[in-house]
């Protein structure tokens, strides 16, 4: 049982730590490089000196820190043993809050020229009782059985005593620590706020899954070796510029949505009109058709100018949309045929308000995320000017025959 | 298969063929050689699509295709998709514009006859770039005529023929 959870909390220590560096980098400049697991958890290249960060992650509530923390003095004693350390900064992360009065919060700035003389004193003065502490094996010699060995703490206190004063306090001056830390369950909470408060508030959360699930495959590579260990704070943002693209449905935005044409006199006629016509559908719905299918028209021509690509897809809507009208069509038509002509008109009508009314809900959007009502009731208009859909049952034959494709040109042409 | 009026105004051949010639034109003035047929599915995507058009501003016949493709991250992103979508209307327009004698072939070149049209293709005046199709391509041309490898230019903007 103890196993389990020992191997969840390992997992969603990795887990953290390749969330955290998501975080950090998304806080960071544009230049700014990170990797995992490479001289430290975490390491982060902004600026010219880079950070090294440690991070002890918790779900739970872990004791607060202070100065006689095994897991800090550990962290101190592998830093000290990297040969070229003052070549680093040192960025110590945990879940734990700071304990109350404790001496080391003057460590909690980042900036490296603070006043750190009250944490240095504080770091000293433990690491020489813990070296004057006997160890239990002195304890035993001593018969005096109240020695403590502070088997984890003592290697790291001797180096941290071994270093000349000048070089303690170059170090305590390179280290910051991070108390109350997010952890493995707030990742995504933190990159909202961190890198995507720009982003559309309805894509946000959108954005952020996807980032994430790029940020952790991107990250398994790399420790994988099959992508480079370092990654890079253009590569995010290129990576987020790509995601948006996909979320907010290609960039594609109405912008006709809630604008008509000066005159609609000009849009009306022609087959769309007779259709309506045919269901006795009014005046009011025949204005709302031209409408419509203008926005239709200007979105359209709208989003082919900014990509050429956008042709070939819109091509493609079309089908989706007639097969859509087709699966209304067919069998209202097969159980209106033996009713007379007011019910086959009702029943029209039916089928023309709903590709007004419920079909931009109903039908697959353009694009995921795009909800631009008009273009899936514009297009219905313009297909049917074009008779390739109807609302009368029998429209094919009642509309007239010579137009029907006259507009539609087959891909082989030239 | 059909296509409606709109996409099809868009994509229409004829135009899309004055922009491989004008494109086929620029080339030929940066390198005394024509371009290879397979480089004609490069300019249409980028010279008629706003997106990538934009990324032109600001450069002239010197800037070149690397300094151009480096310095524009949206082309880095799109412009794989934007081609590759792009395909069959470059290939209908390459159709029209062979069977219309705006191009012969020469091997797997593609030669742009003097006298193609009656009138000289012209952009409108005092527009941005993005709405100038023909000097984009021309200036897309003279860029890859300076590198003159169909293979060179592909993998310096990160596709493959």
């Amino acid at each position: 049982m103890s196993s389990n959870f020992e191997a969840a909390d390992s997992s969603l220590g990795f887990y953290f730590q390749s969330g955290f560096s998501l975080v950090l980098l998304s806080r960071s400049s544009d230049e700014a490089v990170v990797s995992v697991e490479t001289t430290d958890d975490v390491q982060l290249h902004e600026g010219t000196t880079p950070v090294l960060a440690q991070l002890k992650h918790s779900t739970g509530k872990p004791p607060a820190l202070n100065e006689k923390n095994d897991g800090l003095w550990k962290t101190i004693g592998n830093w000290i043993s990297i040969s070229d350390w003052h070549k680093y900064l040192f960025m110590f992360v945990t879940c734990a809050d700071l304990a109350d009065g404790c001496e080391l919060s003057s460590l909690l700035e980042k900036t490296p020229d603070r006043n750190v003389d009250s944490a240095l004193a504080c770091l000293l003065a433990e690491a020489k009782r813990v070296i004057e502490t006997p160890t239990v094996a002195e304890a035993e010699k001593l018969k005096d059985v109240t020695g403590y060995d502070y088997k984890i703490r003592r290697p790291a206190c001797q180096a941290f005593l071994d270093l000349s004063e000048k070089k303690r306090k170059l170090f305590v001056r390179r280290l910051t620590l991070v108390p109350s830390s997010f952890n493995a369950g707030d990742i995504k909470e933190q990159l909202l706020k961190a890198f995507l408060h720009t982003e559309p508030r309805r894509n946000r959360a959108e954005i952020g899954e996807r980032i994430i699930e790029w940020w952790d495959r991107r990250v398994a590579r790399a420790l994988l070796e099959k992508s480079p260990r370092e990654i890079s704070k253009s590569e995010l943002l290129e990576r987020l510029a790509e995601i948006r693209v996909v979320v907010l449905g290609h960039g594609l935005s109405d912008v006709y949505g809630d604008r008509g044409p000066k005159d609609l006199s000009a849009e009306m006629g022609g087959n769309m009109e007779r259709q309506i016509q045919l269901v006795n559908g009014g005046n009011y719905r025949i204005e709302r058709a031209a409408r419509e299918r203008w926005r239709a028209r200007n979105n359209r021509k709208h989003w082919m100018d900014e990509s050429l690509a956008f042709a070939d897809e819109l091509k493609e809507y079309n089908k989706v949309l007639i097969e859509e009208w087709r699966d209304r069509h067919a069998p209202m038509a097969h159980d209106v045929s033996e009713l007379d002509s007011t019910d086959q008109e009702s029943r029209g009508l039916e089928l023309l308000d709903w590709s007004h009314k419920s079909a931009y809900t109903e039908v697959p959007s353009f694009k995921p995320g795009l909800n631009v009502p008009s273009l899936v009731r514009g297009t219905y208009q313009q297909l049917a000017e074009e008779l390739l859909v109807g609302w009368h049952p029998d429209y094919l034959n009642l509309c007239t025959e010579t137009e029907a494709g006259m507009r539609w040109h087959d891909d082989n042409e030239c | 298969m059909t296509t409606s009026v709109d996409v099809y105004s868009q994509t229409n051949p004829a135009f899309l063929g004055v922009v491989l010639h004008e494109f086929a034109k620029g080339y030929h003035k940066a390198s005394d050689t024509y371009p290879s047929y397979v480089l004609m599915y490069l300019p249409c995507p980028i010279v008629v699509s706003k997106k990538l058009a934009r990324t032109l501003e600001g450069t002239n016949a010197t800037t070149g295709l690397a300094k151009w493709y480096l310095r524009s991250p949206e082309l880095q992103i799109n412009i794989v998709n934007e081609v590759r979508r792009s395909v069959t209307f470059t290939r209908r327009a390459l159709q029209y514009a062979l069977l219309s004698n705006v191009f012969k072939m020469r091997d797997s070149t593609l030669v742009p006859l003097d006298g193609a049209f009656k009138t000289k293709p012209k952009d409108p005046t005092g527009r941005r770039i993005e709405d100038r199709p023909f000097t984009a391509a021309n200036r897309l041309g003279q860029w890859c005529g300076q590198v003159d490898s169909a293979e060179r230019i592909f993998a310096l903007l990160g596709l493959r023929p």
